[in-house]
C-alpha cells in the first residue's frame, strides 16, 4: 500500500494534539512535584474542624514540640518581627494541627507547603525552589506559621487572602479554572478522534483505488493523444509503431 | 482542504485576538488585591533612625496611604518625589507612610538624607508585613481610609495625577 504524505493541516493538527498531551500529562505532574502520593488536591478543602474535634495545637506540648516551638519563635524574632499570631488566627481561624514534633518534621511540612505556593518575583518558581529574598522570607513565613500549629491548608488560605489565588501552584478546581483542568483532557479526546477519523478516510481512499493500473503498453482514450504517446514510444524505444514487444507488453 | 485551514485559523487565531483585545484594555498596574474592600492588616513598625513605634492602629481615624518601597528600586526612587510632595500637599488630611522592603537600614538613611523625608519610613525586618498585603513588588501603594479599610491599591510608580485620583477617591470614601 501506498504510504500518503500528509497535508500540512493534518500535521500541524497532529503537533496540537501533541502539545495538548504535554499540557494534559506533564505539567499537572510537574506541578504536583514535592507532593506525596496520596495527597489530596490543594485548595480542595477549604472546610475547617468539625465542632465536636478537640482542640489541636493549644494542648499541652511535649517537651519536643515545645522545643521545635521555642526554636521557631527565637528564630522568627531574630529575623525580625514575630508572625502576628491573633492577625492570622483572624484570617485562617485557631491552628488546627499538633505543632511538629521535631525540627525535620516541621522543615518537611514547610517544604511541602513552600512547593505549593507561586513566588510572586519569579517566573513560574514555586517559594520552595526560588532563592530570591522574597521567596526566602514567604518560605520563613510558613515556617513560622508551620510552627505555631497551622495547617497545610490554613498557610495556603493565609497567603491566598493577601495575594490572592495567584499564589497558589495549582489553580483551585473552581469557576473558570475548570477550564485548565479539563481543557487538556477534552483537545486529548478531540485530537485522538481526528487522527482515526483520518486514518480511516485515508485507508478506505487506499482501499477504494483502482485496481487497474495503467502500464507501459497502454494508450489514452484520445486517439489523437494516443498517436502522440505511439510517435514518442518509437522514437524514445524505438518500439515499430509505438506498440511495446509482445514480451512486455502489459507490465506495468 | 482550504476552508478547512481557514476553520482551524479562525478556531485558534479568534480566541487570541479576543484574549488580546480584553488584556489591552487593562492597566497592568492596576493589580486588583484580595485586599481591596477588606480591612487593612495591622502592622507595628519602628522608623528609620530614631527607632519610633508607628502602628496602623493608631492611624485609625485619619486615611493613610501606605507606601511599600525601596533603595535599590529604580522607580521607587522617581516616585519618591511625588510622595513627598503629595505628602506636603495633603498631610493634614491623609497620613502618608513608607514601609521599607528588603533593605539595610544605612542605605535607608543614605536615601533620605539625599532625597528628603516627609514622612515615617518603617522598616519591615523579614517582610511580614509585605507578605501580609500581599506585595508583589516594589513599589506598591495601598490607600486606607479612616476605618482602616482598604480602598485601593497601585502597583507601580504613582505619578501625580495618579496619586491625585487615589487620593480624593480616598477623602470621598470616608
Amino acid at each position: 500500500m501506498r504510504i500518503p504524505t500528509l497535508p500540512c493541516w493534518i500535521r500541524i493538527a497532529l503537533a496540537l494534539v501533541a502539545a495538548g498531551w504535554v499540557g494534559a500529562v506533564a505539567l499537572p505532574a510537574a506541578a504536583q512535584g514535592g507532593l506525596p502520593p496520596d495527597h489530596p488536591p490543594v485548595g480542595g478543602a477549604r472546610e475547617g474542624l468539625p465542632p465536636d474535634h478537640p482542640p489541636v495545637g493549644g494542648a499541652a506540648l511535649d517537651a519536643d514540640a515545645a522545643a521545635v516551638l521555642e526554636k521557631a519563635t527565637a528564630r522568627a524574632e531574630q529575623a525580625g518581627k514575630p508572625v502576628d499570631r491573633a492577625f492570622v488566627v483572624s484570617v485562617v481561624g485557631e491552628p488546627e494541627d499538633p505543632i511538629p514534633a521535631t525540627e525535620a518534621e516541621l522543615e518537611e511540612k514547610t517544604h511541602a507547603i513552600a512547593s505549593l505556593l507561586r513566588c510572586p518575583v519569579c517566573q513560574g518558581s514555586a517559594v520552595a525552589d526560588s532563592p530570591s529574598s522574597t521567596a526566602v522570607n514567604m518560605k520563613n513565613e510558613v515556617r513560622d506559621l508551620v510552627a505555631l500549629g497551622f495547617s497545610r491548608n490554613q498557610v495556603l488560605r493565609y497567603f491566598e487572602s493577601s495575594y490572592g489565588q495567584f499564589v497558589l501552584m495549582e489553580p483551585k478546581a473552581e469557576g473558570i479554572n475548570w477550564l485548565v483542568w479539563l481543557l487538556p483532557g477534552v483537545l486529548v479526546v478531540a485530537g485522538l478522534g481526528f487522527i482515526l477519523r483520518t486514518v480511516r478516510k485515508l485507508s478506505a481512499g487506499a482501499a477504494e483505488a483502482p485496481a487497474h493500473v495503467p502500464g507501459r503498453g497502454d494508450l489514452p482514450d484520445d486517439p489523437e493523444l494516443a498517436g502522440y504517446v505511439r510517435k514518442v514510444r518509437e522514437l524514445a524505444y524505438g518500439w515499430p509503431g509505438g506498440e511495446p514487444p509482445a514480451a512486455t507488453k502489459g507490465e506495468g | 482542504m482550504n476552508k478547512k485551514v481557514l476553520v482551524a485559523g479562525l478556531v485558534l487565531v479568534v480566541p487570541l485576538i479576543a484574549l488580546f483585545a480584553v488584556s489591552f484594555g487593562n492597566d497592568p498596574h492596576a493589580v486588583r488585591s484580595p485586599l481591596i474592600g477588606k480591612k487593612a492588616p495591622p502592622f507595628t513598625l519602628v522608623t528609620v533612625g530614631d527607632r519610633q513605634t508607628v502602628s496602623l492602629e493608631a492611624l485609625r481615624g485619619k486615611p493613610a496611604v501606605v507606601n511599600f518601597w525601596a533603595t535599590w528600586c529604580e522607580p521607587c526612587k522617581m516616585e519618591h518625589g511625588v510622595l513627598t510632595r503629595g505628602a506636603r500637599l495633603f498631610g493634614d488630611q491623609v497620613q502618608f507612610v513608607g514601609v521599607v522592603y528588603d533593605d539595610k537600614e544605612e542605605a535607608i538613611t543614605a536615601f533620605l538624607d539625599r532625597y528628603g523625608s516627609g514622612y515615617p519610613a518603617l522598616i519591615d525586618t523579614g517582610g511580614k508585613t509585605a507578605i501580609a498585603y500581599g506585595v508583589t513588588g516594589v513599589p506598591e501603594t495601598f490607600f486606607i481610609d479612616a476605618s482602616g479599610t482598604i480602598v485601593s491599591k497601585y502597583a507601580g510608580p504613582l505619578t501625580p495625577d495618579l496619586l491625585s485620583k487615589h487620593v480624593r477617591e480616598l477623602l470621598e470614601a470616608k
